[in-house]
């Protein structure tokens, strides 16, 4: 039973593939696999999931953009409301101290150079765009 | 980020240098 049941889940193309490919290996380990296989997963509900690339907006207040690093189809959400400005980073910026420290990444960042260089470019943004994260 | 790390109130960010600080307003002085 999905989570929301009657949501639309609009979610990175690119992660998907690349998560439903992993899941498929012999290899894999369980955590690689989960996010395939839990319950709100867009391949049991297809008529409920929406895949996206590159920037995405959606009800006229947000737009998904790429921040790939932590994972390859990793997405930010860029909200932009009566004046206001503010930036749902993800797993883009897991911790405070990746802030000060934005080269720092999660031990479970899939490429680091790309993450950090994903970091750099949603904090510049927070600060060239007024944006709160 | 997360919200199992996310702080309760967003903050905007300075620049600093070849780094970033943030700003937390927690006055609300920039509005919510």
């Amino acid at each position: 039973m999905p989570t929301f049941p009657n949501a639309k889940y609009v979610m990175s193309r690119t992660d998907h593939d690349h998560w439903a490919a992993l899941a498929k290996k012999p290899d894999t380990e369980v955590y690689q696999s989960t996010p395939t296989t839990i319950p709100y997963c867009p391949s049991s509900r297809p008529r409920r999931a929406e895949f996206v690339t590159g920037e995405h907006g959606m009800c006229g207040c947000l737009t998904l953009k790429p921040a790939p690093g932590h994972t390859p189809g990793q997405i930010r959400v860029d909200l932009d409301s009566r004046g206001k400005r503010a930036i749902f980073a993800g797993d883009a910026l897991h911790n405070p101290v990746q802030v000060p420290l934005w080269k720092w990444n999660s031990r479970f960042c899939e490429d680091l150079d790309l993450a950090r260089r994903s970091r750099h470019t949603l904090l510049a943004d927070c600060v060239e765009q007024g944006r709160r994260c | 980020m997360p919200a199992h790390f996310a702080p309760p109130h967003a903050a905007y960010v300075k620049d600093k240098a070849d780094r970033f600080e943030l700003d937390w307003d927690f006055d609300n002085k920039r509005g919510r």
